[in-house]
């Protein structure tokens, strides 16, 4: 192989072991219990879903139509 | 007889209509021949060296290469016929623009089994031969007329083959580089190489080295006759 | 073939015709970057739900009139416990607080901190704190998203909260949630459950809702029954059908997405198959031009195969690649507005890097194939076209 290529897939392996290493290494069982500590201090595990609860968008000619982009039926199961 | 052709035909089809190129074509080469086939354009040269070398298919009729039958070949036969025993140079030189002449000369040699160490041994080889290797490391589409016709030589001779085709060799190249090639032709000749030229160039009419002059027309060989 | 000059021959004409391949590589890595980011974000998420949902409760009940929730008595709670097979019964308070005047809310959650279990999770979850300071005075626990929202409307230690009674309510912003969590809690503010009460209107009596949960999950589905006969208008949700709800939302988005991508391949390919066609005289030439120097139709094909392999191989590399460090390094900005909404706060969520390698190969797999088929097909052809016929 050539040199420009070998140089371009040593690399993109490189890339890649930073890559592994980094999945590798995450610290998953800290996040993971940190999350579960605060679903079970609230006992709320529901996404945080940045959408617009603002009410004053029912549409009042039809009050049951649910409006676009609305999220809040999930928070009323 | 390292090359035997046999009534060969080669007609060529253009919108239904039939074009007959080469008519029934009988030549034997023997080995270490120097054979040149002269005629105008479109007297069949280039189309019977096309079909020596095995880039074309007969319409009917056969060619025998050291006895092996080219074109009815399956395909790993016939390319390694190619590669091994015929070196083509071509009227338009045909080399990759973007490769340098070093690369350009190893392409013949890449599908051979050869480590690299061993293919660039031959490459030096043709390249000195050829007088081309001061420029080795520079790219084909930068080079002059002359440079690229022996950079064409040396990817010819790069698998020391023993049949060499030329075709019309000296159609892009002046008077002085001409010279030059006949000379490398009379050299390979020295060498025992087996050399079909199709040319229309008046140079190659009084070689000073043993040949065979045949003359084309119309798709048929006229006469032969030797040059001493 | 010795493959030392193969290997040779094949990185150098990559080079050298880098300009060739280079656009190529740069719409496909595009197009790859985009679906493994997608796919990578769904996936997170969706980790992190399943390992939230194994502590959520596995029945809520709330009280619903009219189609609207309204407040639930807590003595439901005592019905409940009355039932067989029914245990951590846990009412919850809270609710969404709007923030004047651009209407951004925040989700209050209230918690009895007064219970054992709760009092020791709150000091794990900020353990280098004095938790003894929490409870001097009235403190809440934010998310990041509400940290930094509060901040640019200059409430930087304390806000005043508006009751429906008319007054004002001034709580103290004692911590932060952990960043990491910021996927559940980038909205939350978690108040002492009498705070949140007062806030969100809610009397002693009331609560938002009721949870609990039933071990046995055989008596799962007699236990809605059971439920559904103390009062009319009670509500019951269990886990398995948010665990439904959930699957189908990101379904359902990441199956948009794909159908969009596959459309978006289909389009790639052809376009792939035109863009090799128009270099398809220079490339015809080459190839007539090898096969012309003695290299048969399986060398050719060989050569060309694994030059598209290598530009596949690298254009499906760097498109993970980036996608990963997209998504799990800087947190997919723009990218996960869509999954998660951009309307309310912003969420600098840290998604938890979740590799599916059956997704991953199907994507490869999905990519390389057309692209492999629009560019060999026509070599093919030309491949087993006389030399001569090739070079014109």
């Amino acid at each position: 192989m050539i040199k420009p290529f070998v140089s371009f897939l040593l690399l993109l392996i490189l890339m890649v072991f930073m890559m592994s290493a980094h999945y590798l290494l995450f610290p998953y069982k800290k996040t993971t219990q940190t999350m579960l500590n605060i679903s079970s201090l609230t006992h709320m595990s529901s996404l945080a879903l940045s959408v617009s609860y603002d009410e004053s968008s029912v549409n009042m000619t039809y009050p049951e139509m649910p409006a676009l982009g609305k999220m809040d039926f999930l928070y009323e199961l | 007889m390292m090359i035997q052709i046999e009534n060969l035909y080669r007609t060529f089809h253009h919108g239904g209509n039939e074009v007959p190129v080469l008519k029934d074509i009988n030549l034997n080469i023997k080995k270490g021949e120097c054979v040149v086939l002269t005629g105008v354009s479109g007297s069949g040269k280039t189309t019977l060296l096309s079909l020596i070398a095995g880039l074309d298919k007969p319409s009917s009729g056969k060619v025998l290469i050291e006895g092996e039958p080219i074109s009815k070949l399956p395909d790993l036969f016939a390319s390694e016929l190619r590669a091994k025993k015929i070196g083509m140079i071509f009227q338009h030189f045909n080399l990759f623009e973007h490769l340098t002449v070093n690369e350009n000369v190893t392409v013949p040699l890449i599908p051979s089994g050869l480590k690299m160490k061993e293919i660039q041994t031959k490459v030096d080889a043709a390249l000195n031969l050829a007088n081309i290797r001061h420029k080795k490391e520079t790219q084909a589409g930068r080079l002059s007329g002359g440079e690229k016709q022996r950079t064409a030589i040396a990817r010819a001779l790069v698998a020391d083959p023993n049949i060499i085709l030329c075709d019309e060799p000296t159609a892009n190249l002046d008077r002085d580089n001409s010279l030059l090639f006949i000379e490398i032709v009379k050299e390979l000749h020295s060498l025992g190489k087996t050399i079909v030229i199709a040319t229309h160039d008046p140079l190659f009419d009084n070689l000073d080295f043993n040949s065979t002059i045949i003359p084309m027309l119309d798709g048929k060989i006229v006469e032969e006759f030797n040059d001493e | 073939m010795n493959s030392n000059a193969f290997w040779h021959f094949l990185t150098l004409q990559l080079i050298k015709e880098r300009s060739k391949h280079l656009s190529v590589i740069f719409i496909s890595m595009m197009i790859l970057f985009l679906l493994s980011s997608v796919l990578f974000i769904s996936s997170s998420i969706r980790f992190s739900l399943e390992e939230t949902l194994k502590v959520q409760p596995d029945f809520v009940v709330s009280r619903i009139q009219g189609g609207t929730a309204v407040p639930t008595p807590v003595k439901w709670s005592d019905e409940l416990l009355d039932i067989y097979g029914v245990s951590q019964v846990t009412p919850r308070v809270y609710g969404r607080y709007f923030f004047e005047p651009k209407r951004k809310s925040f989700l209050l959650v209230g918690v009895d901190f007064m219970e054992e279990q709760s009092h020791q999770k709150l000091q794990t979850l900020i353990d280098k704190t004095d938790i003894k300071a929490f409870f001097e005075g009235k403190q809440m626990l934010v998310g990041q998203g509400v940290k930094d929202y509060l901040e640019t409307h200059f409430y930087k230690d304390a806000y005043n909260f508006l009751t429906p009674e008319g007054k004002f309510e001034k709580v103290t912003i004692f911590n932060t949630l952990p960043s990491q969590t910021n996927l559940i809690s980038n909205e939350m503010i978690v108040l002492p459950i009498d705070l949140a009460r007062k806030i969100l209107g809610y009397t002693e009596d009331e609560v938002s809702d009721i949870i609990f949960n039933v071990p046995n999950t055989d008596e799962w589905d007699m236990m809605t029954d059971k439920l559904s006969a103390l009062h009319y208008d009670i509500h019951v949700v269990n886990k398995k059908e948010v665990e439904k709800s959930y699957a189908n939302l990101y379904n359902y988005k990441g199956g948009v997405f794909l159908i969009l991508f596959l459309i978006l391949l289909f389009t790639f390919a052809l376009i792939l198959y035109q863009r090799y066609s128009m270099v398809y005289s220079t490339e015809r030439r080459h190839i007539g031009l090898l096969r012309a120097l003695g290299w048969s139709i399986n060398a050719v094909l060989r050569f060309k195969f694994t030059e598209t392999i290598v530009v596949v191989s690298v254009s499906y590399i760097l498109g993970v690649l980036f996608a990963y460090l997209y998504v799990f390094v800087l947190g997919a900005p723009l990218l996960s507005q869509i999954f998660l909404g951009g309307d309310n706060l912003t969420n600098d969520v840290h998604f938890v890097p979740v590799l599916d390698f059956s997704v991953l190969s199907s994507i490869f797999l999905i990519y390389a194939l057309p692209f492999i088929a629009s560019v060999l097909i026509p070599v093919w052809k030309v491949s087993v076209t006389d030399p001569k016929e090739a070079m014109l």
